[in-house]
């Protein structure tokens, strides 16, 4: 067969359509369901990564389909094979981004700095143990930038950068500490991070997770109040940081 | 040494292309040699009102140009840097100038070389009064 046949042939294939509109439906209905019902977090992350794939599935399949024009090879031969296959691969593919990618680019860059039996991990581990949940590595960073977060995968961490620790004292230390552990308390990380992925989505002006996001740091600083007997410490340790970003982006357009 | 694109002649040696905080922090990192931000802050703060932060970031801006270098040191309290210069007042004065210099030069081609040539051949140094 010709190509510019193959081609046409192509273009008016039924079967790529069919496809396109079964995931926009889809793509439409989880938008829908997270504006409409009450979901624990959970059910709201697949939510948002099965809206996600199957927002951008019409894009991969067209352009596949082109592909296999250009090409003269038969395509969509077995659609339902083809979203078998592919719905949990695109899955996997986000997840592996959020699970092993970012865990991993912390852990090597925080192999040179060690930290171990210093006075934070012996508070990271007396407090932990208080919240009853296992005590998480720590990694520092070497980075002059001050930034603390923390990820719960195959391990849960708490990643601190040597900025952090140098213009930090020990109780506002200890603060940023304990908000972390809140975090992971909680299991927030992957929430956090989902949720920031919606954003990628067109539609997420009908759904923003700004409240949630919200309550979550508000219930991470409530426990920190509630530990310390006092905000005094979280918010010096809030002004410091803002200071930071403030002094240096002054600095950097100079 | 940092490219440099922009000179303030209104000020002296090596103040002409670092900000106010960054030559106040070189300073007194001069005459501490091997020091912490906290210390430095300490140091510098019996004469000036500066923040702990603002220190932190000139810091890291003179590491980013090349002046000072550090190190990190784990400590009971956690990791900190430790921040020493790498050059001294003249080093850092002359690699100004050779920047200086090598951007007249470049800017001015033959011209530049020959005024140097005319101007220095005679073994002397005449300080000209500032026109502008």
């Amino acid at each position: 067969m010709p190509v510019d046949a193959c081609l046409m042939q192509v273009a008016f294939d039924p079967t790529k359509y069919v496809i396109s509109a079964i995931f926009i439906v889809i793509a439409a209905a989880s938008l829908f369901s997270m504006r409409r019902f009450r979901i624990p977090n959970k059910g709201k992350i697949a939510l948002i990564y099965i809206h996600l794939t199957s927002l951008f599935m019409p894009v991969s399949v067209f352009a596949a389909n082109e592909a296999c024009g250009m090409m003269c090879l038969p395509c969509f031969e077995n659609p339902a094979g083809i979203a078998v296959l592919a719905l949990p691969s695109a899955m996997l593919f986000s997840a592996a981004a959020g699970f092993v990618v970012i865990p991993a680019y912390f852990f090597a860059s925080g192999r040179n700095v060690k930290i171990n039996g210093t006075r934070i991990t012996k508070f990271i581990s007396r407090h932990s143990r208080l919240l009853n949940i296992r005590a998480p590595k720590v990694v520092a960073v070497n980075s002059p930038k001050p930034f603390a977060l923390s990820f719960r995968t195959f391990r849960s961490a708490i990643v601190l950068s040597v900025g952090l620790m140098d213009i930090l004292h020990k109780k506002e230390l200890e603060a940023v500490l304990l908000h972390e552990l809140a975090h992971l308390k909680n299991r927030a990380s992957l929430f956090k991070l989902s949720a920031f992925l919606m954003s990628f989505s067109p539609f997420s002006v009908f759904k923003s997770f700004n409240n949630e996001l919200n309550m979550e740091e508000f219930e991470a600083d409530s426990l920190v109040i509630s530990v310390q007997r006092t905000n005094k410490y979280l918010l010096s340790a809030k002004r410091k940081i803002a200071n930071y970003r403030r002094a240096y982006g002054y600095a950097q357009k100079k | 040494m940092v490219d440099i694109s922009k000179v303030r002649f209104n000020r002296s040696g090596y103040e002409a292309v670092l900000s106010p905080l960054e030559s106040t922090i070189l300073e007194a990192l001069w005459k501490k040699r091997k020091t912490k931000v906290r210390e430095l802050h300490s140091h510098i703060r019996a004469k000036k009102k500066i923040a702990l932060t603002s220190i932190a970031v000139g810091l890291d801006r003179l590491h980013q140009k090349g002046i000072v270098a550090r190190e990190i040191e784990t400590g009971q309290g956690g990791a900190h840097y430790i921040y020493y210069p790498l050059k001294t007042k003249q080093e850092l004065e002359k690699s100004i100038l050779e920047n200086i210099t090598d951007k007249l030069i470049y800017n001015f081609g033959e011209n530049a070389v020959n005024y140097f040539n005319e101007r220095f051949s005679a073994g002397k140094i005449r300080k000209r009064k500032r026109s502008i």
